[in-house]
Parts: structure tokens; sequence; C-alpha cells
């Protein structure tokens, strides 16, 4: 279980977050849907100590951590329990996939190599990689990159796993490959996950919990039925509505 | 006497020249690497702006950039002991090599810091994030993702420095030290023909830079290797 208490910031006098509190269950998906500024990716980063916030608390199943004050074996703890998919894929360009894969199971988790690459070559493969295990990041194109982070991510066998907006720099025709891979490991590899997306329809799909958030608060938290189908909020639903040009989502409307 | 340039002479010289060369090479080789090892440590120690130290390196490398080789040469070699000998340390069986090592090691890292931290500082954030998110150390990250790129990118620029350092060693007789440079003095002496042993000393410094840029040429290749494949790729 993940779960975030009070979680402020502010840059200067601008607040970001406005005490946002969040419960993610165990195995469950999480998507985190708002308009742009509305602080989604800073409360993403937050988690991972990439930010740092001016107050909030962390918990991890039971262990808890004061986002403002944790130490650095606490952050590192953090981290370790977790693993962030980023909007720009961040691979280590100076390694191959298969490497990028393998990084952190053998220089944070002291595996050795012939069990890390198994592992990695294993995770390749599940992403569809496979066959591109030996190109380096400037070899593939966007959405390879992209799966090659979702496999990196999950390689460490992470309590949570951040998704900061996965498919937002790919061309359109590769969004699909991408959103196929995360919801295959939604589907099969019961790890919780908190999504930061624009693409509404796979959120309504993947989705056990769908959070909306503007302005550094959370405007609605619910299920997607009823989040994406009966919003209470005015607010959601003017973003509903312009996202998606006018129509909605009706009852079983699939996508 | 008779001829103003005896080429004879001159290549009989040579081997005598080339025996000294072992000097120069144990100058350059070690300063370039231990130097180019503690550029790196005190690129990341200015970046990570550690307290005391940061501002201490900048003013090292203030120095180290601002004042020429020859004067460093003296200043280690005669002000050094003076200023310990003060302090009841005498430095009296230190050879003079040994300073020379210390002053050229320096000089590389100061240059080789600067190089680095600007490149250190190319590397993308987003990588050291994603480093620092699957809970690498600074350490770690350093060592397996920041730097390996950051050494790639600054190669070019690392081997114009040694380059630099090779030509400062035609300092080094000044301290004492028997370098190509001092032999052919020393020959000169003798012989009273000075122009063809400078001839031969100028060959030899061509060479070993030669060497060095093919040397530096064949690391970029290396490293460059999934670059230039990408390139490929995509045209």
């Amino acid at each position: 279980m993940i779960k975030l208490e009070h979680v402020k910031k502010s840059f200067g006098d601008q607040a970001i977050l406005r005490d946002i509190s969040l419960n993610v269950p165990t195995g469950s998906v999480t998507v985190i849907l708002g308009p742009s500024g509305s602080g989604k990716t800073t409360l993403l980063r937050t988690i991972n100590f990439l930010g740092k916030a001016d107050g909030g608390t962390l918990f991890i199943n039971d262990q808890r951590y004061d986002l403002r004050k944790a130490s650095r074996k606490e952050i590192l703890a953090v981290r370790r329990q977790t693993a962030m998919v980023f909007q720009s894929y961040n691979l280590f360009s100076n390694m191959t996939a298969l490497q990028n894969v393998m990084e952190a199971l053998v220089t944070v988790q002291g595996r050795n190599k012939a069990d890390a690459r198994e592992r990695a070559a294993e995770l390749l493969t599940q992403v569809g990689m496979k066959e591109h295990a030996d190109k380096y990041p400037a070899q593939l194109s966007g959405g390879q990159q992209q799966r090659v982070g979702i496999a990196r991510a999950l390689a460490v066998n992470p309590q949570v796993i951040l998704f900061d907006e996965p498919t937002s720099a790919l061309d359109p025709e590769l969004v699909g490959e991408v959103l196929a891979v995360i919801r295959d490991v939604a589907k099969n590899s019961k790890v919780t996950m908190i999504i930061v997306t624009h693409e509404i329809a796979f959120a309504r799909e993947v989705a056990d919990q769908i959070v909306f958030m503007e302005g550094g608060c959370v405007v609605e938290t619910g299920a997607p039925q009823d989040v994406l189908v009966h919003p209470r909020e005015e607010r959601t639903r003017v973003f509903l509505n312009r996202y998606l040009g006018g129509t909605t989502l009706r009852d079983g409307a699939g996508i | 006497m008779g001829t103003y340039f005896d080429v004879g002479y001159m290549i009989k010289s040579f081997p005598t020249l080339l025996g000294m060369v072992h000097i120069t090479l144990l100058v350059t080789i070690f300063s370039a690497i231990v130097g180019i090892l503690l550029g790196a440590a005190i690129a990341v120690l200015r970046i990570q702006c550690v307290p005391v130290i940061a501002p201490l390196l900048r003013i090292f490398i203030s120095f180290m950039r601002g004042t020429p080789f020859l004067v460093q040469l003296f200043l280690a070699y005669f002000g050094v002991p003076e200023i310990l000998a003060h302090v009841g340390i005498s430095m009296k069986g230190v050879p003079p090599l040994a300073f020379v090592l210390a002053v050229f090691t320096l000089h590389m890292a100061a240059y080789g810091a600067e190089i680095l931290r600007s490149s250190i500082l190319a590397v993308p954030v987003g990588e050291k994030e994603a480093a620092m998110s699957l809970g690498m150390t600074s350490f770690q990250m350093y060592r397996r993702v920041v730097l390996p790129q950051a050494f790639q990118m600054a190669m070019p620029a690392l081997i114009n420095t040694v380059i630099g350092v090779v030509k400062g060693t035609s300092l080094i007789f000044n301290v004492g030290v028997v370098d190509i440079m001092r032999k052919a003095e020393l020959m000169a002496g003798n012989s009273q023909r000075s122009l063809e042993l400078y001839v031969d000393v100028a060959v030899i410094y061509g060479i070993l830079i030669f060497l060095i840029a093919r040397i530096g040429r064949f690391l970029e290749r290396r490293q460059s290797h999934n670059r230039d494949l990408a390139e490929l790729s995509e045209a």
C-alpha cells in the first residue's frame, strides 16, 4: 500500500501542491488526470524524492517517511522500493538496452551479472524488445526506448512504479505500443502503479482508481466509471469535455 | 668545420637522444593518467559544491591556470622545500623528478577538472534522475552513468591538454632533470653543433604528439561507436 498524507509544495509564493492525500492499495492502478500545471508530475517526483516537498508524509506498506525531512538513507530506501518511467525515457545512453535493464540489478541490488542478464532478457522479451537487446538508446525509436524504460523499472521489483506521462513525448503512431505494454504489465504483473497521463480512454481501461487534480488540489477521486462517466465536480466535467472534444464517455462506450 | 648543417651528425645523434625519451614519456603518461583521475574528482567535488573544499579547489585551479609551467616548477622545486624546512620537514632526499611529476600532475588535474566539469554538466539531467530514481548513490551514479559519458565528450579536449603537457616537459631540465632537451644541450656543448640536435628533438616531440593524437582518435572512435551507428541508421 502506498499512502500520501498532506503533501505540500510551492515554488516561491506559488503553491504547486496544496495538501494532497492519496491512498493506493497494493496491486492497484491509480491514474492521475488533470490539466497541465495541476501538479501531477510534481506529486510523482515528490514520491521519489526527485523533488523535495515542503511537507507531507509517505507510507510504503507500514513504513513512514517524512517527505521534507527524510535522511539520505531513507531517501535511498524509498527509491529502492520504487521505480520511475519518465516522459523523456531517460535511458542511460552509454549502455545498451540490455545493460540499461541490468544496471540497477547489478549496481544497486548487487546481483551477479549472469543472473541480472537473464532477468533483463526476460523483461525485454516481456516488453517485446528482445531482438533489440544489444542496441543503444540512440538506435531505438521513442516507443522502443520507452518500452526499455518500463523493463528497467520492472527489473528492480518495486513496490510501486511511477509513470510520468509515459506517452506524451511520443509520435501518435508509437503511443499504442507503449500503452499496450503498460496494459499488459497492469494485468499480469500485479505491481502497484501510479500513472500520470492524458490518455483518458486508456485511463478508463486500466485504472482501478482515477484521481482528478487541478490547481494543486485533488478535485475528485473514484472508480473510472464514476469520475469519467458521472463526474460529481463541475471542474472534472469541464476538463473531460475539453479533452474528449465535446463528446462524453457513456456507460459501456468503448473508445 | 665547413658544413653549416651536418646531416650525418644529426642522424648519428638521433638514437642517443631517443635514449632519453623515457623521461618525457614517464612524465607525460604519469601526469596524464593520475592528473585526469584527480581532475575528475575535483570536477565532481566542485559540481557537488562540497563546502570549504569546493572554493579551495577553485583557487587551486585559477592558480594552476594563471601561472606558467616554468614558474610552477621553480615554486615547487625551490619554494616548497624552503617552506617545509621552516616546519622542520627536510626534502633533501627527494629527487627532482618527484617535483616534476607533482607539478605536471597538478597542472593536468587543473585543466582536466575544468574540461570534465563542463562535460559532466552536459550529461542529460534526465539520465542522472533516472540513476537516482533507481536508488543509486551519487558515487554509483557518477561511476556508472555520468563519468563514462563525460569522458567520451571530453576526450578531444583532454588529449589537447596532454599534448600541452608533452611540450611542457621540455622545461623540466631547468630543475635538473635530464630529458631529451637537456641531453641535446649537453651534447651540443661537446660537439659545438646544436642545430642538428634541436632538429632531432623537434622530430622526437613531433612523433610523440602524433602518436598521442592517434591514441586519442582511437579512443574517441571506440567510445562513439554507438553514436556513429545511430547516425547511420537514421540516414
